[in-house]
């Protein structure tokens, strides 16, 4: 099969003109176009039963640091106990609603997740990614407008922190899934 | 459960189809679903069959509007199967959300979230942690000014 480009993600770098992170690791242009102008993606983990489940969740890609940044509430807990189970994880974009992009990609992230054991009841430590979160879902503010609300949705903003340090990425051009992916494996990412 | 497929199914163009890869990692793809209910099945359309691997899959249907709110959300979870047919995803559980479900499931939902957040604490003998607002307003305020 032609669609893998190279063996290490860092190989791309110079033609694509995309992200690189400290260790080298660079993604096309096109790409993290897709991580920074899609909503949403959808974050799928395995289950105890080894059914991958996927849940629509916001990312925000770091560059700068080879990795994605999540959070889930404990509130609804379940897609980090399976994490701590299996860190096998892998994030579809592939709904490109109000991205702005034409023609997008549609991207397929497969990776390891790591779930911190504290509960952040705050933004520190990811506040680009609540800025985030309050920029493209503004009537969120609402689970913080007032103290009924505050009262009912406190545990929306206790947050257990993912990161995600991706292994394999595919994408499909123009998104069509009859295609076949092109891909980048990053063997020696993180 | 075949009820609900049929009722919500429709509001969405497509799904996303999760499976196991042979690494263990979970793929996903979107494609079209075209039920079968006598057969039990629904089947898949516009996506590379190269891709797929049979086993335990589930599907997930959401949408959202521009601002990322208006949410419809559904899960499904089954077994994805492959006959001289071609191939299809046999669902055996309906798990409706956001938007896909009556007003109790979203008051159900919500009291859910609240006692799995509280036994997620008590398990761990942890206190309610206080949320720090300060910094929530602050984060509204850089994002919507």
């Amino acid at each position: 099969m032609e669609r893998r480009e190279e063996a290490n993600i860092s190989g791309v770098a110079g033609e694509s003109g995309g992200g690189a992170a400290p260790d080298g690791i660079s993604l096309p242009s096109e790409v993290e176009a897709v991580f920074r102008g899609f909503r949403t993606c959808e974050f799928s983990t395995m289950t105890r039963s080894g059914v991958p489940v996927a849940w629509p969740l916001i990312a925000r890609w770091r560059p700068e640091e080879g990795r994605f940044v999540l959070t889930t509430s404990i509130g609804l807990p379940m897609k980090a106990f399976n994490m701590r189970r299996d860190p096998k994880v892998s994030m579809l974009f592939s709904d490109p609603t109000a991205s702005g992009i034409e023609n997008p990609l549609a991207v397929l992230v497969q990776g390891d997740a790591e779930v911190e054991d504290e509960i952040h009841p705050g933004t520190a430590g990811v506040e680009d990614y609540w800025e985030r979160i309050f920029t493209i879902q503004p009537g969120g503010a609402i689970y913080s407008a007032n103290f009924l609300t505050r009262y009912m949705m406190d545990m929306y903003y206790m947050r257990l922190h993912i990161f995600v340090k991706p292994r394999r990425v595919l994408w499909w051009p123009d998104g069509d899934f009859e295609k076949t992916p092109r891909e980048l494996e990053a063997g020696n990412v993180g | 459960m075949w009820d609900n497929i049929e009722k919500y199914l429709p509001m969405f163009e497509s799904a996303v189809l999760n499976f196991a890869d042979t690494e263990g990692y979970p793929y996903s793809v979107r494609c079209r679903l075209e039920p079968d209910r006598a057969a039990g099945l629904l089947k898949l359309e516009h996506t590379n069959e190269d891709e797929l691997t049979t086993g335990p899959a589930s599907i997930l249907c959401h949408s959202h509007d521009d601002k990322t709110w208006n949410q419809k959300i559904f899960v499904l979870r089954g077994n994805l199967e492959r006959d001289d047919n071609g191939w299809a995803f046999r669902p055996e559980k309906f798990v409706p959300s956001i938007g896909t479900g009556s007003a109790l499931d979203t008051v159900r939902m919500l009291t859910g979230m609240r006692r799995s957040a509280k036994t997620y604490l008590q398990k761990r003998d942890l206190p309610r942690p206080r949320i720090a607002w300060d910094e929530i307003e602050a984060a509204k305020k850089r994002a919507l000014g």
